[in-house]
């Protein structure tokens, strides 16, 4: 059994990848499809095909016309207060849920990345990019999942976004390093530290210095590593920075 | 199935309102279903054609929308708005006479 949290987040990501935005929309367009995913499942076909066989129907229908973004501020607050108040919740039964996925978590996943500059230099030199290159340390060819920005051992390091903090740590890789949560969606991490002023749990917003620069773990010059990862997937931090 | 598609292209709104008409309170899904059953499977909406076409006839006021729990999910119905009976039905009645007319010239030994 496939929780119907994922199937509803991998019918929003496809849908968002469409270019449907509008909250109320995805949550018609997101019942819509399940029921197709019902419906297919009843005719015989297992979950992973119907999912597989719906999410090639989102890329290939012509959704342009319910891309354009027709939000009026009112609905969303509304969703809010729906939510806070309990009204709301999305199970899908036939799936058995993990938890409740409310419509307030849908619009969660509309939010975009975190846009902050990770590091107290806003004119630092970036060492080494997003995507395929050489390590340099071991020289093997890999796939850099963040960006390198070259910094002074202390500079202090900033929360890129609201969020709260999932994990601190050690190890030999990373040194010393923040992982962020900052909703349901996106996560940032933060490598090399010489130090970290923030606890598990924590609440941060954005700016908030959560530790500062160094050279630990593999790392061949004192630099901030920075990642932002939607959902499993890391993605270019330059193309969120400010945007 | 994309001739069809263009001769949709002006009527689909009329085609909602008169199944909307007919059958009450339906979802987007539903009238999907039932214009491709009415049409023996000749007529496939798409979701980019009916939801918008939904969306437009409620802002246009033609319709209305509600919202249910089904299956503990939230399902958006439409149905025709009372207030706007007339317009609606007279909207239907000049595609049902220009469909009349089209036979006419299309058949013209008849
Ligand atoms: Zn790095």
């Amino acid at each position: 059994m496939i929780p119907s949290a994922a199937i509803i987040s991998i019918i929003v990501k496809a849908l968002r990848s469409a270019g449907v935005r509008d909250a109320e929309i995805l949550e018609e367009m997101v019942d819509h499809y399940l029921i197709v995913i019902e419906n297919e499942v009843a005719n015989g076909a297992t979950e992973a095909e119907a999912i597989q066989h719906t999410i090639n129907q989102i890329q290939t229908t012509n959704l342009s016309n319910l891309t354009v973004n027709k939000t009026k501020k009112w609905p969303f607050l509304l969703f809010t207060l729906m939510f806070l108040t309990g009204g709301y919740s999305y199970l899908y039964q036939p799936f058995p849920a993990k938890k409740p996925l409310a419509i307030a978590e849908l619009t969660t996943k509309v939010q975009s990345p975190p846009k902050g500059w990770p590091i107290a230099e806003p004119k630092a030199e970036i060492s080494s990019h997003f995507g395929l290159r050489k390590h340099p340390v071991t020289g093997a060819k890999n796939y850099h999942r963040g960006i390198d920005i070259k910094a002074p051992i202390g500079t202090p390091v900033l929360a890129t976004g609201d969020a709260t903090v999932k994990k601190v740590g050690y190890n030999q890789k990373a040194g010393r390093f923040i992982i962020l949560q900052h909703d349901d969606r996106y996560t940032t991490k933060y490598f090399h530290l010489s130090a970290i002023s923030i606890s598990e749990g924590d609440t941060v917003h954005k700016g908030d210095t959560i530790g500062v620069s160094g050279n630990s773990g593999m790392s061949s010059a004192p630099h901030l590593h920075y990642e932002i990862i939607d959902q499993d997937a890391a993605i270019d931090p330059i193309e969120c920075i400010g945007v | 199935m994309d001739s069809n598609k263009k001769f949709l292209n002006g009527t689909l709104n009329t085609i909602v309102l008169a199944l909307l008409r007919e059958n009450g309170k339906m979802y987007g899904y539903e009238i999907c279903q039932l214009t491709k059953e009415k049409t023996d499977n000749k007529i496939l909406l798409t979701e980019g054609a009916i939801y918008p076409t939904l969306h437009r006839l409620e802002k246009d006021g033609l319709i209305i929308s509600s919202k249910e729990k089904v299956n503990g999910r939230t399902r958006k119905y439409y149905a025709i708005n009372q207030s706007s009976l007339q317009e609606v039905e007279s909207q239907i009645d000049l595609l049902s006479q220009f469909t009349g007319h089209l036979r006419s010239l299309l058949n013209l030994t008849t």
